[in-house]
């Protein structure tokens, strides 16, 4: 498989795109409007030179149209052009500027539309066109301005490809000028000019150019079409040099719209370009905080199944430093439990940097909270009072109140899960095996907790009791993660390395699990229980991890 | 490692530019006439091909047969009557001719995990899981940023609203279908939506190129 690697950050959040993606579409035609001045004066020139001159009326009228309707959109909106106006002071005055300039200028183009038109008209025409599109060029720059406070750097690119769209007007409209008036200085000066800007930009856009703030095109779609265009223009300045009479003028003029029509095509796919990338950006600045958020839930229900095995794990720790076994290593577990317990608590209400927790307001969470600090908070105090005196009474307290305080903690456990509802079958079983892998890890800590009592004679009868159903439920649940069982959910993992850890888990609970059942320990028994119990502690918590992450089940 | 899939991620970038001058024998075109098409992953053009060579076999867990039914249950051919269900030839065709004009989307439905571990080239992500978890509002957020407009009257305008085209894993992935049953159920036109329903296995199964953000070892 050819498999091509990205390392790319997912979307950069570019803020909320709507302007931004309706910008483009601003700036393409606002660029347009250039290009109208010209092909509009260009119109007028062929009627009066007679070239076509039912065909440059009907193009007159189209442009004439269209210019009034974007330059009202522009200023006002128009949802049919897909024009929002741009609330920017600056922008917004300049695009009135042009507006009082059209007035005037329009009133002359229907002139010349109705066929009463004078020398007059003729010669506004002709000495305002440049204004009109010198005026509409700096609204497009005004546009662009703002595109670059939003950082966008293709902007540049839809501006300079319309730009050409404009210049092939201009470019013919020269031409008309000096066929009506081969002395005209003024005209074959801006045509050279023109001629040469239209190669400048064209070559940028294939080439790149710094001077013009334009980068090399890469997207092969684009470069295709650039290639055309520049075929297009080879031809047309080919035939410009010997364009003479009226029919060869005439093909001109249609070469020029060609090229136009080539343009056009062109900054379409620019502006495409521009509003795809800000729409995945977006798209993925949206999918990015929804992730975000999923995963935090993940990462709250997992916290908070662990608080469950740390009631465990804390009374265990003191009972063996009770016993006398590693007292100093257990002392310091216990000290550590004792806070990581009070820190993740807090956390979940007050959120917590450390542990990448973001608090809450959610009520029903809140009192879940509220119920398990009225046991904590006592028990939190007697194992303080424990860690400082070793005193029996206060160890007594932990054995007959740690059970209250994991049911407690699981009761936060079922309301986060709560809280956060799934509501597909995969997400649903999925957080079923996590909590009854992460409820497994509890379990080891609660047997061996169980298991330290019967051997201290604290009420011998009723934690073998306890000891044989927490056994009982561990190697009931071991199974069925292992082999699935559809009445509780639990889906058969497919997947290699899962299945190796629970055979990993499985092999280490076929040894503990004797020594769990057996009435008598000799020392050696003891100690494997004792190490063995917290081996089998981080390989469940292993398996919980992949049962959480793994791509496929 | 990350620097180094960077690295590896511009070389192939480079190597990907079309070079007009260079013409290229295709052995295993993807159809008679259309021996590759380029499109952009992320901003990065991309050449979409089939593998070159002819003894190849696929051996990732794309060439796995079974997974456990339900969930992982064969799909019909049909996700809702009113949409049409493509191949992979016309998903071709989508990428070079909509998909490279601005007119349509293609969209990955999958988990992020999945996407991020591998895709088909210029594919977005939309996880099922946003709409079915989401609301109006996340509905009406995506909906304008695939060209769904807001009337004055706050009325959806789907007008100028992209094609989509939208896939999975395969036949046996639900995603999908599931993501296009919410587009369905916002109001998004089922004209404007294509299931591609042969998905990542069908796509991978014909040698096509794809495309890894996250490099893992795949289980």
């Amino acid at each position: 498989m050819k498999r091509i690697v990205l390392t790319l950050l997912l979307g950069v959040v570019l803020g909320w795109g709507v302007t931004d993606a309706e910008l483009a579409v601003d700036i393409n035609l606002a660029g347009k409007q250039r290009m109208l001045t010209q092909r509009m004066t260009k119109d007028v020139l062929m009627v009066v030179a007679g070239i076509e001159p039912q065909k440059a009326k009907e193009d007159l009228k189209r442009s004439m149209e269209l210019f009034d309707r974007t330059i009202k959109g522009l200023m006002e909106g128009d949802s049919g052009l897909g024009l929002v106006p741009v609330q920017d002071g600056k922008v917004q005055e300049q695009f009135k500027k042009v507006y009082n300039l059209w007035k005037p200028f329009k009133e002359r183009i229907e002139k010349v539309l109705s066929g009463k038109y004078s020398k007059e008209d003729l010669q506004y025409i002709r000495d305002h066109n440049m204004e009109l599109l010198k005026e509409m060029n700096k609204g497009v720059q005004l546009l662009v301005g703002v595109s670059k406070k939003s950082k966008s750097h293709k902007a540049q690119a839809i501006n300079l490809a319309g730009k050409e769209r404009m210049l092939s007007q201009r470019i013919a409209k020269d031409i008309l000028l000096l066929h009506l008036d081969p002395s005209s200085k003024e005209a074959k000066e801006d045509l050279q000019k023109s001629v040469a800007l239209f190669e400048k930009i064209l070559n940028g856009l294939r080439n790149g150019d710094k001077e013009l703030g334009l980068a090399k095109t890469e997207a092969p779609w684009i470069v295709e079409e650039l290639e055309k265009a520049q075929k297009m223009w080879e031809e047309f300045k080919r035939d410009m040099e010997k364009a003479k009479s009226k029919e060869e003028l005439a093909k001109l003029m249609e070469t020029s719209d060609k090229l136009l029509a080539q343009m056009n095509k062109i900054t379409k796919m620019y502006e495409a370009i521009y509003n795809r990338r800000k729409k995945i950006s977006s798209i993925n600045s949206i999918v990015n905080s929804f992730v975000q958020e999923k995963e935090n839930q993940k990462h709250i229900i997992n916290l908070a199944g662990k608080q469950r095995m740390l009631t465990q794990k804390m009374t265990k720790e003191a009972l063996l430093a009770a016993l006398g076994q590693d007292r100093k290593g257990n002392m310091e577990a216990l000290k550590r439990d004792m806070e990581l317990y009070d820190k993740t608590l807090r956390g979940f209400e007050k959120g917590d940097r450390e542990l990448d927790l973001p608090g809450t307001e959610n009520p029903a969470v809140l009192k879940k909270i509220g119920e398990v600090q009225e046991v904590w908070k006592p028990f939190k105090g007697h194992v303080k009072q424990f860690l400082e005196k070793g005193d029996i009474k206060d160890l007594s307290y932990m054995v007959a109140n740690n059970e209250e305080l994991l049911k407690r903690s699981n009761d936060l456990v079922q309301t986060f899960k709560k809280v956060y509802p799934t509501n597909n079958y995969l997400e649903e079983a999925r957080k079923e095996i996590v909590d009854i892998a992460g409820r497994q890890r509890m379990l080891t800590q609660k047997m061996t907790k169980e298991k330290l009592l019967i051997l201290l004679g604290v009420k011998p009868e009723e934690h073998k009791k306890k000891l044989q159903q927490t056994v009982s439920l561990f190697d009931q649940s071991l199974h069925d993660l292992i082999h699935g069982n559809k009445e509780r959910l639990i889906v058969k993992p497919t997947n290699k390395e899962l299945i190796e850890q629970f055979k990993k888990v499985e092999a280490l609970w076929k040894r503990l699990k004797p020594l769990y059942e057996k009435d008598s320990l000799s020392d050696v028994e003891k100690a494997l229980i004792m190490k063995g119990n917290l081996v089998l502690l981080k390989e469940m918590d292993k398996a919980v991890s992949l049962c959480e992450t793994v791509m496929e089940y | 490692m990350k620097k180094v899939l960077l690295a590896w991620g511009i070389v192939v970038a480079l190597l990907a530019a079309p070079k007009s001058e260079e013409k290229e024998i295709v052995l295993v075109k993807i159809t008679k006439d259309i021996p590759y098409i380029y499109v952009k992953h992320k901003g990065v053009p991309i050449k979409v091909m089939r593998i070159q060579d002819t003894e190849h076999l696929l051996l990732d867990d794309y060439s796995k047969t079974s997974r456990p039914c339900p969930p992982f249950c064969i799909h019909p051919i049909s996700v809702d009557e009113r949409v049409k269900t493509i191949a992979t030839v016309e998903m071709i065709k989508f990428m070079r001719d909509k998909l490279n004009t601005g007119k349509g989307f293609v969209i990955d439905a999958r988990l992020p995990r999945w996407y991020e571990l591998e895709t088909i080239p210029s594919a977005i992500n939309v996880p099922f899981t946003l709409l079915e978890k989401g609301d109006k509002k996340v509905a009406e957020k995506i909906f304008k940023l695939f060209g769904m407009r807001v009337g004055k009257d706050g009325k959806w305008d789907f007008s100028q609203a992209k094609e989509l085209a939208i896939f999975c894993n395969g036949v046996w992935c639900d995603q999908s279908p599931r993501l296009i049953r919410q587009l369905l159920k916002y109001g998004y036109p089922a004209d404007k939506i294509l299931y591609y329903r042969n998905g990542m296995q069908g796509w991978k199964l014909l040698g096509l190129t794809t495309v890894v953000e996250k490099e893992e070892i795949k289980k």
